[in-house]
């Protein structure tokens, strides 16, 4: 028994070596008869699809030819599967009237009954291959065929089924939401959103009229196209799903009512919170924090003090200081300051923070108005403050727990609205640009586009560090629509400083007059751009357009610690001379100060070569640069032979 | 000794070990077929898959790729080069020095012009502390970040990842690994497809990167490894993720997630409280508490693997190295297999008490062991001159045969569906590795184990051993 095992797993061994060999090689010879047939077919379609009525009589004639070579062709299924590839292919990369006459060329050929077929398969991928070909070709009709799969239990046909019938016509995802009774997963959503926008001028519905589907994923899906498509007119219905049983409806509904400011739905909000588990609290109070009010406050303090869950608890505190910032401070753990010995201290701490000006804080307790007991918070050990000015320390006592770190750094966005954050008012170390980067990245997308909409809505007063936020979010903000708001704020700050230059020169300075280096537009931008790439970029458009604006910034840069920069400002410095020079050629010199710099000019090393452009325009003029070292520098040839003196550089214009 | 009962004996054992290899057979077999069907589901459903739809998405979800680095200085930015230059539109890198002895973190620093961002104080239960977080100035390295902490080993440095990364996913891989450009749009799409259950992890294929050539961080030429230990690796890593973790995946009980190449939903894996520091098989260890805990939750969920060649590593080609490798591995598997022993045969865990953990306990622990004592046994039984010359070279080479058929099942597969190595002279030296494996390289890795469970056993302390590589960038 065993050796007969024995050699039957031998035997079979040695078939699957065979076939291991045969598998291998016969890939690669279908590979190889596959790619001949698309050569050999490829040139064909093309004449096919670019063929004119038009064209030379020679031309015709092979085209008649081709027709009848490719009808031989159809006979055989492997040859009109090629086509059908080729043709599926080729209408990824084609548009317009090409792409309509390949649909057209897909018909004629009768290709679309090899598809329609496929739709009878009991494969299922046979199916989902007919429905992808079919919805790809544009097939007239095959629409109402291929709807009957749109609740078919095989997931891959449901899922073609369904992008096809979405694609097909803008009505398509109201018939789709409308009878669909299937899930669909955040996958397919995605794949359907791409293909409504692919759709040419698509109006989309109003998509609440989805929200009461009793199919949950209609319902949600649903909510993501009212967020995708901005239709704020469905207040009362997503206020009314806050209600739903099933809880990711209702952290769907919030996250909309969070995204589109509904702040009328925070009364019901509170009333279904005591009812909710703990993903849909903290939804709750995500949506207090973006959208509450002082009103909300003792609604806050009731759930600090009596929620069990901590997560829970310590998101409604950092709701209360979002709404009423810096009300609830660390109080346990820290140095007792009416302990401090006095006579050790030179000044008393009142005197200090007099002295120091340290910004008016709330009390560090929590608002007294409803007898709402102190919270302890844990602190980090209080050791590493005590050497340092108690005032002070007990501002930067840092939270250990990394929940009250975030929620920390979102009290600091939340003051960080215009007009609030300037750098005077606050401590450089507490406020700085990184800390407010980090706040930024742990604020929810309706707390974004508030503080957008703030920045927005004072673009002329925004700080240094209002103005660094924002560049920072139009660089980096993944949300694309926050990320142009934020370039807009920033493009339009230029504008106005620009127009203000024009009009008013001068006038942010109080009548003192800019430093020379920041008379030039680049001081700006090279200051603003992030990286050496895009300063090396500045630094070649200084080169190409700039005049004598930017020669003293430039010298500037002439120590910059990067030697790449340095040698970019060198040549800048180079060309813009250069530059200054033929302009001063082209226009002769009218000034004494115009004169002085073309003097100056004359003073460019000498192994500094001009420029081809400056020598073509010497040419044109008829000028003859000033020593035949110059000369010998652009032109391999004896200019002083070529060339009359008539012009010499020291002397001025004399043609 | 009583001869009746000696022989009683014989005939009990003979009985037991018959029963064990049938099963094993029986076993493999079903392996295969589920499988085949696994891939063959796959091949037809991913021709359907458009994942440059993903690549612009503005509904992308956010991913952190963690790479906990130890002394990788020699590597570490053409490494992280690598990892910076897939296919995502929402994806962050987070390298995270773990005490590295050696100029890791200040190459990086150097090479990404890293500043200090902020400092994080981690409870302290999650990992050791942080020195520093640093992300460059330079925008095209804006999805870099570089975490800085006191040496406490991969898991713990994988844990401090876990916990600082605000990202919804978060894929934990080794830093010297290479990553296939759309790695990450596999990885998200196997997150975002299923709508019943919650994909809590996915997992891939990890293939053999030695001896191919690569250049800036991308793979330009797969090739057979010159190595032969390499190659023998390389059959057994074909044989287990294609045949293997293809069946597993099939009916949903995949029990192990490989370390290099593994991404989680990061809600579920902070609520395990992410990797264990304890355990050397922390990768396997993880997804038995992520399914445990799910279970528990009583929420449908799922593991997902995915058979693409995305990650592609480097093998251990001397056998020191390999021998640590394996001695862990196997050191891992005990720890885990104990610390979850309530789960054996255990209903209440479903497919997972009653099959996998079962096949692993008898099949990837237990069996090694049994070799062993077998070999013993019959070197043992040769000296005594009772060995049933017939019984043995029958049982022997039916085996024999049968892990042969077995392997080259396996590199069918590859062939018909990723068919990675062209060259018909590489199909021939892969069938050479099957012949001869069995007397070559299984016995390497049958003596590894029982060397990691007497280790284990024993209470002897033993950690990661010395990990030498040559560097991927200069494997060619």
């Amino acid at each position: 028994m065993l050796w007969d095992l024995a050699l039957l797993f031998g035997l079979l061994s040695g078939f699957c070596f065979l076939f291991v060999l045969y598998s291998k090689n016969s890939r690669t010879k279908v590979g190889r008869n596959i790619a001949r047939k698309r050569s050999e077919l490829a040139p064909v379609i093309s004449n096919f699809l670019f063929h004119s009525p038009e064209d030379p009589k020679t031309e015709q004639q092979e085209y008649v030819i081709l027709k009848i070579n490719i009808r031989e062709y159809l006979y055989k299924r492997k040859y009109r599967r090629v086509l059908s590839q080729i043709l599926l292919d080729l209408q990824k990369d084609v548009a317009g009237v090409t792409r309509e006459r390949l649909y057209k060329l897909y018909l004629e050929l009768g290709l679309h009954h090899d598809a329609l077929a496929k739709l009878k398969s009991w494969r299922w991928y046979v199916i989902s291959q007919g429905i992808q070909e079919l919805s790809q070709m544009k097939v007239p009709n095959a629409e109402m065929l291929i709807r009957k799969f749109i609740n078919d239990k095989r997931g891959v046909v449901r899922k073609q089924a369904e992008l096809s019938v979405v694609g097909s016509k803008p009505e398509g995802i109201d018939y789709f939401l409308d009878t669909t009774t299937c899930s669909i997963s955040e996958w397919q959503q995605l794949k359907l959103i791409e293909t409504l926008g692919n759709i040419p001028n698509y109006c989309p519905p109003r998509f609440c009229n989805w929200l009461l589907s009793n199919n949950k994923d209609v319902v949600l899906f649903a909510l993501r196209l009212i967020k995708h498509y901005n239709q704020k007119g469905a207040e009362a219905a997503i206020t009314e799903l806050v209600k739903h049983k099933n809880d990711q409806i209702k952290v769907a509904a919030i996250q909309c009512i969070i995204d589109f400011n509904f702040e009328a739905a925070l009364d019901l909000l509170s009333k279904i919170y005591p009812i909710s588990k703990e993903s849909v609290k903290i939804a709750v109070l995500n949506a207090f924090m973006a959208l509450g009010n002082e009103k909300n406050i003792s609604f806050l303090q009731n759930i600090a003090t009596t929620e069990s869950n901590f997560l829970v608890r310590t998101k409604a505190l950092a709701t209360i200081n979002a709404i009423r910032p810096e009300s609830v401070l660390p109080s346990s753990g820290l140095i007792e300051i009416a302990n401090v010995d006095q006579h050790n201290t030179e000044v008393p701490v009142a005197e200090i923070q007099e002295e120091d000006e340290v910004p008016q804080r709330e009390p560090v307790e929590i608002s007294t108005e409803n007898d709402v007991p102190l919270i302890a918070l844990d602190v980090v050990d209080a050791e590493e403050v005590q050497g340092e000015d108690p005032a002070v320390a007990i501002e930067q006592v840092p939270a250990v727990l990394p929940e009250f770190a975030i929620d920390l750094s979102k009290n600091i966005v939340e003051l960080s609205l215009p007009g609030q954050l300037d750098e005077d008012e606050s401590p450089p170390d507490l406020i700085s640009k990184p800390d407010l980067e980090v706040a930024y990245n742990t604020m929810s997308e309706g707390e974004k586009q508030q503080l957008i909409e703030a920045f927005e809505d004072n673009t002329d007063d925004l700080s240094s560090k209002e103005h660094a936020l924002v560049a920072f979010v139009a660089q980096e903000e993944t949300n694309s629509e926050l990320g142009y708001r934020a370039f807009s704020i920033l493009r339009t700050q230029i504008q106005q400083e620009a127009t203000a230059e024009e009009t008013v020169p001068m006038d942010t300075t109080n009548g003192e007059e800019l430093p020379l280096a920041q008379h030039t537009i680049f001081y700006e931008l090279y200051h603003h751009a992030s990286d050496l790439d895009s300063r090396l970029i500045l630094l070649k458009e200084m080169a190409a357009i700039g005049d004598n604006k930017e020669l003293p910034f430039l010298y500037e840069l002439t120590n910059d610690p990067h030697a790449g920069i340095r040698d970019a400002v060198d040549a800048a410095i180079t060309a813009i001379k250069n530059n200054v020079a033929a302009t001063l050629i082209s226009n002769p010199v009218s000034t004494a100060d115009e004169h002085e710099e073309l003097l100056e000019l004359q003073e460019l090393p000498e192994d500094h070569r001009l420029p081809l452009e400056l020598a073509f325009l010497y040419e044109e003029v008829g000028i003859l640069p000033a020593s035949e070292k110059q000369a010998a520098a652009i032109f391999d040839f004896d200019l002083s032979e070529a060339f009359e003196p008539r012009f010499d550089i020291e002397k001025g214009y004399h043609g | 000794m009583d001869s009746s009962f000696f022989d009683i004996g014989i005939k009990y054992m003979n009985i037991v070990f018959t029963m064990f290899t049938a099963v094993l057979i029986l076993m493999f077999v079903l392996m295969g077929y589920f499988s085949s069907r696994n891939a063959i589901h796959y091949k037809n459903k991913n021709s359907f898959v458009d994942l440059s739809k993903l690549m612009a998405s503005p509904l992308a979800p956010s991913i952190t790729i963690i790479a906990p680095a130890y002394n990788e200085g020699v590597n570490i930015v053409e490494n992280v080069r690598s990892l910076l230059s897939l296919k995502y539109v929402n994806y962050e890198v987070m390298v995270v020095n773990d005490g590295s002895s050696d100029d890791t973190l200040e190459k990086l620093i150097e090479a990404y012009r890293l500043k200090p961002v902020t400092t994080i104080a981690l409870p302290k239960s999650n990992s050791k502390t942080i020195r520093g977080i640093y992300k460059s100035d330079q925008k095209s390295f804006s999805k870099l970040t570089v975490v800085d902490k006191v040496n406490g080993g991969k898991s713990d440095a994988l844990n401090a990842g876990i916990f600082l990364s605000e990202s919804r996913y978060v894929g934990c891989i080794d830093v010297d690994c290479l990553l296939h450009p759309d790695a990450l749009l596999h990885v998200v799409k196997s997150f975002a497809q299923r709508s019943r259950k919650k994909v809590i992890a996915v997992g891939g294929v990890i293939r053999v990167a030695n001896s191919c050539k690569i250049s800036g961080g991308m793979l330009e030429e797969i090739q057979l490894p010159k190595s032969w230990l390499a190659r023998f690796q390389l059959l057994e890593y074909t044989r287990s993720f294609l045949l293997g973790r293809m069946a597993w995946g099939r009916i949903d009980s995949l029990l192990i997630i490989s370390g290099a190449f593994g991404f989680f939903d990061r809600e579920t894996v902070v609520a395990v409280g992410g990797y264990s520091t304890d355990t050397v098989g922390e990768d396997m260890e993880i997804i038995f508490r992520m399914r445990r805990y799910m279970h528990e939750l009583r929420e449908p969920y799922t593991i997902e693997y995915l058979p693409d060649p995305l990650c592609w590593t480097e093998v251990p080609e001397d056998i020191t190295t390999f021998l640590n490798q394996r001695d862990r591995w196997a050191r891992g598997n005990l720890e885990t297999l104990f610390r979850h022993k309530d789960m054996f045969f255990n209903s209440k865990f479903g497919r997972l008490g009653l099959i996998s953990y079962p096949y692993w306990f008898f099949y990837e622990w237990l069996s090694p062991l049994l070799e062993f004592f077998g070999f013993i046994t019959v070197v043992l039984f040769w000296y005594l001159g009772i060995l049933n010359w017939n019984f043995f070279l029958a049982l022997t080479a039916m085996i024999y045969t049968f892990s042969v058929m077995f392997s080259f099942y396996a590199v069918i597969w590859e062939v018909l569906t990723y068919n990675q190595y062209r060259k018909s002279s590489d199909m021939l030296k892969l069938g050479l590795c099957a012949v001869i494996e069995p007397f070559v390289f299984h016995p390497v890795v049958t003596w590894a184990s029982v060397r990691g469970n007497y280790k284990k056993l024993m209470g002897r302390k033993a950690g990661w051993g010395q990990q030498v590589r040559k560097g991927l960038s200069r494997a060619a």
